[in-house]
């Protein structure tokens, strides 16, 4: 996908330029809110919203960073304020947390579509536990292990310095590895 | 399980995402953003009506019509009531509410 080129046919009002973008961004966008709201079909509805916004305010769009790392950013922040409407729906009435005590205490597994199939089974004790971190350094650690980008985009996404990121990692993988020793001490003794 | 064996199981956990691919979403993604946007970006006359009727201070400016009408109402039947007393008053002093002459002889 070509920036410069894609934006001067946007400012010419080539309507053609919307479709390109979702057909060249769909994985991209789809993956990341995959790796962050961990359900296939809430993910297919977020990145619709994503796209809609990316719609919506491309003519906002200045140039000061990659047309990727702005669309990252919106499937990032659509994602989190996803999870944060469902807890809210969750916690929601006092009714409903007295009749449904248990159902939010063990989210469901989830396989991820793409994982190798002898991996699966650890991916999914993953997730789970990528699900305890705190919301930056669990954004930290989808871009980076599962969208596979460097240090530097993940900073150009999250808007932080890359000193900022290299400690979200740091302290991501502590966490999880301590997570994941009390998981396997309490399943494999 | 020894903690050798755990820190291995921990470490290959932590790299279970190594070459995973990348998940894609239903096809025709474009069909269906295309329909979602023309639903909310023309959302009709119904959806506007219900975002304005939605909004508090509409309710709010509502209740205080009712308010304003009830007192209206109240006001004026306390009025009606004396005005009405008045009249009946008057139309006995001045015997018009016959009809004819012979009304006046038979009252």
């Amino acid at each position: 996908m070509n920036q410069p080129d894609l934006l001067e046919r946007l400012n010419k009002g080539d309507t053609t330029v919307f479709a390109e973008i979702v057909e060249s961004c769909q994985s991209m966008v789809y993956n990341t809110v995959l790796g962050i709201v961990q359900n296939e079909e809430d993910a297919e509805d977020v990145t619709q919203e994503v796209f809609i916004k990316v719609y919506e305010s491309i003519e906002k769009f200045r140039e000061e960073s990659a047309l990727s790392t702005w669309i990252y950013r919106i499937a990032v922040t659509k994602s989190l304020d996803f999870l944060k409407n469902k807890k809210r729906q969750k916690n929601g009435g006092l009714l409903k947390r007295i009749f449904e005590p248990t159902r939010e205490d063990e989210p469901a597994n989830f396989n991820h579509p793409g994982i190798v199939l002898d991996k699966k089974e650890d991916a999914a004790v993953l997730f789970r536990a990528i699900n305890e971190l705190p919301e930056k350094q669990k954004v930290a650690f989808i871009l980076h292990k599962l969208e596979a980008l460097n240090s530097q985009e993940v900073a150009d996404i999250m808007k932080i310095t890359l000193m900022a990121v290299e400690s979200l990692l740091s302290r991501a993988k502590n966490k999880l590895k301590e997570i994941l020793k009390d998981y396997y001490q309490q399943h494999f003794k | 399980m020894d903690d050798k064996k755990l820190d291995n199981r921990v470490n290959e956990t932590l790299n279970s995402f190594d070459g995973a691919e990348k998940a894609t979403p239903a096809p025709y993604l474009l069909t269906r953003v295309n329909a979602r946007l023309q639903k909310e970006v023309l959302p009709g006359f119904w959806a506007n009506a219900f975002t304005i009727f939605s909004k508090p201070v509409f309710a709010i400016a509502v209740l205080g019509l009712l308010i304003l009408n009830m007192i209206v109402i109240t006001e004026k039947q306390n009025t009606d009531n004396g005005a009405s007393q008045n009249t009946t008053t008057t139309k006995y002093d001045f015997a018009i509410n016959v009809s004819s002459m012979y009304d006046v002889e038979n009252q």
